[in-house]
């Protein structure tokens, strides 16, 4: 056990859990090693490629600049909290085939999936920008756009025939 | 005993992903020193739990061992280059491990290193290569002009965030090795040797990763020998990873070479001879071949006519990581001096590279036997006139000649380049195609569930190898999904190295193997099973068949339009729009991977290897890409590689445009602003 380790506590996916760690050590960490959660994926450590993003409090964070002294009386949602989501899961199947090593997916899933939470009809811009914090080395950010505006539009569609 | 292994088919994508309860950490512990001699390795007390392997502990063959290499797992005196591993350490603690690797004292007398291909020296050359074809000298000696020019490929960003690493768990005196590696025999074979246990005790296994960096052979190779010595040392599986945010994994890829090309050119301008030295940096092992070297040199000419060429080709050896050289980017570096040299050949003759290239393509690339119009012409075509080279050509170079100088322009200084590119195909010499024979094999059981399934050492990447073997499974009676078992080196056959042209002939054998179950069948017992292996040497189909002989692998054809803007003030490059026509049969699935392959072309030509991604990796700052695709009458179901063509057209195209608006002869790739500002003072002076 690392010196000065002490006992937390937080939401993690609608559950309580309590985590035996150093002050300093980082969400990331906590949720891939200690509770592995391995959806959250480590991509530069330095907060700036999106890989590991997760929702605290309902704002999207990336999980490798959160110390864990942050975590007590918050909300922690990974991407295997929104396995349940239907649009993720529609998302999800539909840019499966976009990606090309997948590594930044988990991120860019969840930044979208915070986005159609807030708002159920996002323009082109709006999908831009909930991926700006998200850059993916292989290139495929703008195919997946692309494929995330298809599965909204059809799902819009899907929702106005059912109201007529 | 170890514990169980969660089945990485779940969702675990990648090697970090694996986890299990009495897991170790690994790490390697590099040296400080490009190249010197280590004179004393201080250790700090490791605390419980914890050990180290150094080089002296090796139980069997310390050098990896493929084909021209002599790469150590873990160097012992010898420095060759910064990075390099000395000391592997694993524990329990992972904080504690890195701290512990940070604490390591590496003494080194450090001696004089080669770090630019300029000062290699004789000795310094590992192998030489010289093919020529026709009369090369006499059609220099008749030609009325001579055109020379020098390219130069530096080192590129290699755009992957995928940590690179492997777990070895011991069990049962066997060791399981996870990794994500093309050639997972080739793995089992260098692990074995290096701990002296028989091929049998070694065993590999894949799981279902996409294409990643994890997959380059020699890295891959790297990475599990380190695991497997520190679960063989310390009795207990082993995570080992590559540090994502250290410097050592993040190593430049792409050729880093130097090209200089000679062309003889006669009265009316006509290609009479190509001469060409290409250099190639290998870094600081051999890890490539004479057969690389052929294989780079078999696309000197790229698709244009040229009867008298000759060619030298050297690889060179420097004090830097060793490159992750493979056929495609060595063919793309050679591409990209060829495009660059035609570019530079239609302006001395004062036409359009439409026009230029049209008139100077082969006869195949230009016309099939017995059809109109050519797949390569095809493509130009629709590139052209899809992104109007031709009007915006004209207009840029109108400008270019009216401008005064070139410092402070009122407005963007813009240009337009074209290229073209063929994958898979060589030009028209005698000495290409130089693969060799392989063999390829794969099992086919139908198991009492009723289920076919698949076992096969080729590892999927970007779902071709599922969408191709459940296919070629289709015609089997009853069967809608067969299972495709994972890759493991005890239960699959061996293929080799995983490929499209093996993904290919392994489905053609899974239809066999089909025919052969459904004859069987009636009656019999289950569990059934067959096997089929096939011996093929690509090189033995005859050029000319190549393209009527299905599904083996033919050329795919792709022209590239780019379009810049270089700033007056800053002289920063930036990509306005890039046009990518491709004829590439059945290949309209591709689209999004095209596109994004175009993004990483651009980046690996703008962006010195540094550890940020590129810019245009930023859906925000990403250019305007459109991929168009041209069918050719008869040649629509043909499945063909084109993953490559972004790589071989992009770099090429943008270097052109960028010389177009700045009036300047651009050479070499990354193209930064800095880059620019140096051939403008060279233009001045």
């Amino acid at each position: 056990m690392p010196a000065g380790s002490r006992k937390i506590s937080f939401i993690l996916n609608g559950r309580e859990v309590t985590v035996q760690c150093a002050p300093t050590r980082r969400l990331l960490d906590i949720l891939r090693q200690d509770l592995r959660l391995t959806l959250t994926r480590e991509g530069c450590g330095k907060g700036e490629c999106g890989a590991c993003l997760v929702l605290m409090d309902g704002n999207l964070i990336n999980a490798c600049l959160v110390p864990a002294f942050r975590l007590p009386n918050t909300h922690v949602v990974t991407l295997e909290g929104l396995s349940t989501d239907k649009d993720l899961t529609a998302l999800s199947e539909n840019l499966d085939a976009s990606f090309s090593c997948g590594y930044c997916s988990s991120g860019v899933l969840i930044a979208l999936a915070a986005l159609l939470q807030q708002n159920e009809s996002p323009t082109d811009e709006d999908l831009r920008r909930a991926v700006s914090g998200n850059s993916c080395p292989c290139g495929t950010l703008p195919a997946v756009l692309e494929a995330a505006r298809e599965v909204i539009d059809k799902r819009r569609k899907k929702r106005h025939g059912r109201k007529s | 005993m170890a514990a169980k292994m969660t089945d990485p088919r779940a969702q675990e994508l990648f090697i970090d992903d694996l986890t299990g309860a009495d897991y170790a950490y690994g790490i390697a512990v590099r040296a400080p020193v490009a190249r010197g001699s280590i004179q004393k390795i201080e250790l700090p007390e490791l605390p419980p739990g914890f050990w180290a392997v150094r080089a002296e502990d090796i139980p069997g063959d310390p050098l990896l061992r493929s084909s021209g290499s002599d790469m150590p797992f873990l160097t012992g005196s010898q420095v060759c280059y910064r990075g390099e591993p000395v000391l592997l350490l694993a524990g329990p603690d992972r904080e504690t491990l890195i701290s512990l690797a940070e604490a390591v004292q590496i003494r080194c007398r450090e001696s004089e290193a080669v770090t630019r291909l300029e000062e290699v020296n004789a000795g310094g050359l590992k192998a030489e290569l010289h093919l020529h074809e026709g009369d090369p000298e006499k059609a220099f000696q008749d030609s009325y002009q001579i055109v020379e020019g020098s390219y130069t490929l530096g080192p590129q960003n290699p755009l992957g965030r995928a940590p690179q690493g492997a777990v070895a768990v011991p069990e049962n005196r066997t060791l399981t090795v996870w990794a994500a590696v093309l050639d997972p025999f080739f793995m089992r074979d260098q692990i074995a040797s290096l701990l002296a246990l028989s091929q049998r005790r070694v065993r590999v296994r894949v799981p279902r990763v996409r294409q990643s960096r994890e997959e380059q052979a020699l890295t891959a190779v790297l990475a599990a020998g380190h695991a497997a010595l520190l679960a063989n040392a310390g009795g207990r599986p082993v995570k080992l990873f590559y540090e994502p945010r250290g410097e050592a994994c993040w190593y430049p890829e792409g050729s880093r070479c130097r090209i200089r090309q000679s062309t003889a050119l006669d009265r009316e301008g006509k290609i009479l001879g190509v001469r060409m030295e290409i250099v190639l940096d290998i870094g600081a092992y051999r890890t490539c071949t004479r057969g690389l070297l052929r294989d780079a040199l078999s696309a000197v000419c790229g698709i244009y006519r040229c009867a008298n060429i000759e060619v030298v080709g050297k690889l060179a050896q420097t004090s830097t990581h060793p490159a992750g050289l493979s056929g495609s980017t060595t063919r793309a570096a050679v591409a990209f001096a060829t495009e660059l040299q035609q570019a530079r050949l239609a302006e001395i003759s004062q036409l359009d590279p439409y026009v230029w290239k049209q008139e100077q393509l082969q006869p195949r690339a230009a016309a099939l036997p017995g059809r109109r119009g050519g797949p390569a012409a095809a493509a130009l075509e629709r590139a052209v006139t899809a992104s109007d080279f031709c009007r915006k050509y004209a207009a840029y170079a109108a400008m270019n000649t009216r401008r005064r100088t070139y410092l402070a322009p009122p407005h963007p200084l813009r240009g337009v380049g074209l290229s073209l590119c063929v994958q898979n195909e060589a030009g028209e010499q005698s000495f290409s195609l130089p693969a060799s024979p392989r063999t390829c094999s794969v099992k086919v059981c139908l198991e009492a569930d009723k289920r076919l399934h698949i076992y096969s050492s080729i590892v999927e990447t970007g779902q071709r190898r599922d969408t191709l073997f459940t296919a070629a499974a289709a015609g089997f009676s009853e069967e809608r999904n067969p299972v495709l078992e994972p890759v493991d080196t005890l239960t699959v056959p061996d293929s080799g190295y995983s490929s499209l042209e093996a993904t290919l002939e392994i489905s053609r054998l899974i239809g066999k193997c089909c025919q052969t179950l459904e004859k069987r069948r009636s009656g019999a017992a289950l569990p059934l099973e067959t096997r089929r292996s096939l011996r093929f040497a690509p090189e033995k189909v005859p050029r000319r068949q190549r393209d009527t002989r299905m599904p083996r692998t033919a050329g795919a054809w792709a022209a590239t339009v780019v379009e810049v803007e270089v700033d007056a003030e800053t002289l920063h490059p930036s990509c306005r729009r890039i046009v990518m026509a491709v004829e590439a049969g059945a290949a309209g699935y591709a689209r999004a991977q095209l596109k994004a392959g175009i993004l990483r072309a651009l980046g690996r030509a703008t962006w010195e290897g540094r550890k940020e991604p590129c810019p245009f990796t930023d859906s925000e700052l990403a250019p305007e890409v459109s991929v168009e695709f041209v069918q050719m009458p008869g040649r629509e179901q043909h499945c063909r590689a084109f993953d490559a063509l972004p790589d071989l057209g992009v770099a090429a195209a943008f270097v052109s445009a960028v010389s177009q608006a700045t009036g300047l002869y651009i050479d070499q790739i990354p193209l930064t602003a800095e880059v620019i500002q140096r051939c403008l003072l060279a233009a001045e002076k």
